[in-house]
């Protein structure tokens, strides 16, 4: 486990996808997707269906894709078993031997990693994901937490250069997650290339260095989580305002330039679109006090994720 | 470590098939054919002691028995695997695929077959008034079966959505009903290469069976079946999307 990886240098990518698609039939689920990953903690975020697991299963060697290439720590994964010994890779699925302990789940792959210190490095997992008092009972009886966090122990077993852990935290609670987390950074530090996939942005937003966010099969954006947080934050967002005096409150806003557009709807309400959300959170309450208007009920419309990932896949 | 790698997988194979239901069932099989010859050797029948071992080895040990257990156990080891989203943690280690898919095939054979030729070995034993080598030689020409059969069965729970019925289409239709009456099907029934085979190795049995084949043929085709899956099941873990 402790064992350091050959790492590649910060310059040389540890994951190269090129131009790959993949599809099921009729069903595009990757479309011409190309990016590079490097050491340290990579997110792949999207909504569901957004091609997050398939790219995964490519980049892990448990699907060729239809058109382009995958490769890991420069070679091909698929139909090439020796190069597992270097990475470690946990499905979405959290389905496990029931009838093993936790202890054996894990023992298990470090003898089919070939790893030298069995014990040891069984050990050392099984600390690392704090799960040592429970490691003799069967996995059939665990939370769906503690099974992540065995399987997670499983993974990593064999100090593997690449770790893809796809949706990793799904049934971890808060205190779960922010361990998770820990052990990530903790990982990532050693030099390791670790890639989660999630549809939650603020589960990653702690944890990745480098986001790349996916919708409808294709990269909607890459970069540090700043640079993909800022690009959110300037989309337009639509927001409802109930309020006492709408036309005066809507003559006033639309002074502002932070407003792009304000409708009245039959109710009365306003409907106010804006690129910059935080400038008009600033501005609304000014306004109306300048203008003594009533303000009973703000609410953003679009808001949900799902809206976000939409508004991106629009700008490709 | 490779050598270690087999082991862990067929110890892990063996636990997950011997577990549950599935071994009751095959436990239950496997006495049937002991449990008659014993009823055979306490009550007086109308047949000779040959007569009926052939009747149990033909009728009810290569003809139900066996396949039945074989494809309850050999399709499950992938399949269960498929259905429970556990095979990537096999695929995703450094280990070559045909391993995993001896682990497998070892696994059944072990759990399935083992019960059914020691059960076979006991009934013919006590079937032919305590011929010894009536009974070697049925298991000998049943184990060559047992191993094709868990090849067969072990590729379809792999490749085929519905490996079950698959196989029970296969034991009941192809082998039962269609080689009774199409000569030709014969060369393609592993029931038949072993009966075959026991003829060959035991002159006085199964001479009341009617088996077309040499047990040359027969028991070319068991081998010729067990290559051509084993290569068929590797191919396809090796090919597959794993799910």
């Amino acid at each position: 486990m402790s064992d350091a990886p050959a790492t590649n240098g910060a310059a040389t990518p540890t994951i190269t996808v090129e131009r790959v698609s993949r599809w099921f039939g009729n069903v595009v689920a990757v479309n011409d997707v190309s990016f590079e990953i490097f050491p340290g903690i990579t997110a792949l975020l999207g909504p569901n269906g957004a091609g997050k697991t398939t790219l995964l299963c490519m980049i892990g060697g448990l699907g060729d894709p239809s058109d382009g290439t995958v490769r890991v720590l420069g070679e091909e994964v698929r139909r090439n078993p020796a190069i597992f010994g270097r990475i470690g890779a946990m499905s979405d699925h959290e389905s496990v031997y029931d009838f093993l302990t936790g202890r054996e789940l894990v023992e298990i792959s470090a003898r089919l990693q070939g790893v030298a210190d069995v014990a040891a490095a069984v050990d050392e997992a099984i600390e690392l994901v704090d799960l040592a008092a429970d490691q003799n009972r069967r996995l059939g009886g665990y939370s769906r937490g503690m099974r992540q966090r065995m399987r997670l122990a499983a993974t990593l077993v064999h100090s593997p250069e690449v770790l893809l852990l796809d949706e990793p935290l799904s049934g971890t609670d808060p205190p779960q997650r922010l361990h998770f987390m820990d052990v990530m950074r903790r990982i990532a530090a050693r030099g390791h290339t670790i890639v989660i996939s999630s549809h939650i942005l603020e589960e990653v937003e702690t944890l990745a260095d480098r986001i790349i966010l996916l919708t409808a099969g294709k990269v909607a954006a890459t970069g540090q989580y700043r640079a993909v947080r800022q690009k959110l934050n300037e989309r337009p967002y639509l927001v409802r305002i109930e309020a006492d005096r709408a036309r005066v409150l809507a003559a006033g806003l639309m002074a502002i330039e932070a407003v792009m557009s304000v409708e009245v709807d039959d109710d009365g309400r306003l409907q106010v679109r804006s690129r910059q959300v935080a400038e008009l959170q600033r501005a609304l309450p000014r306004i109306a006090r300048d203008n003594g208007v009533r303000i009973m009920r703000v609410e953003p419309l679009d808001d949900s994720l799902e809206s976000v990932f939409e508004y991106l896949a629009q700008q490709q | 470590m490779m050598g270690g790698a087999l082991m862990v997988l067929t110890r892990l194979s063996i636990r997950q098939l011997a577990g549950g239901k599935r071994m009751w069932l095959v436990l239950i099989l496997a006495s049937l054919p002991l449990v008659f010859a014993t009823i055979f050797a306490l009550v007086e029948a109308d047949m000779t002691t040959l007569e009926f071992s052939n009747g149990l080895t033909n009728e009810l040990i290569a003809s139900t028995i066996l396949p039945l257990v074989m494809l309850v156990l050999a399709a499950a080891s992938f399949g269960n695997e498929l259905d429970d989203h556990t095979l990537p943690f096999l695929v995703q280690k450094p280990v070559a695929r045909w391993r995993i898919v001896a682990a497998k095939l070892l696994a059944a054979l072990l759990v399935g077959g083992v019960p059914v030729l020691i059960s076979a070995w006991f009934s013919t034993f006590i079937s032919t008034a305590g011929d010894a080598g009536h009974a070697t030689v049925t298991i000998a020409a049943l184990a060559v079966g047992t191993v094709a059969y868990a090849t067969l069965f072990t590729w379809a729970g792999l490749a085929i959505r519905y490996a079950l019925p698959f196989g029970i289409t296969y034991i009941f239709v192809w082998e039962a009903a269609l080689s009774s009456f199409l000569g030709g099907t014969r060369f393609l029934s592993v029931r038949q290469y072993m009966l075959a085979i026991v003829r060959g190795l035991d002159e006085e049995r199964l001479q009341d069976v009617t088996i077309e084949l040499s047990p040359t043929t027969g028991l070319i085709g068991a081998v010729l079946v067990t290559a051509v899956f084993v290569v068929l099941t590797v191919r396809r873990l090796d090919r597959m999307g794993i799910p």
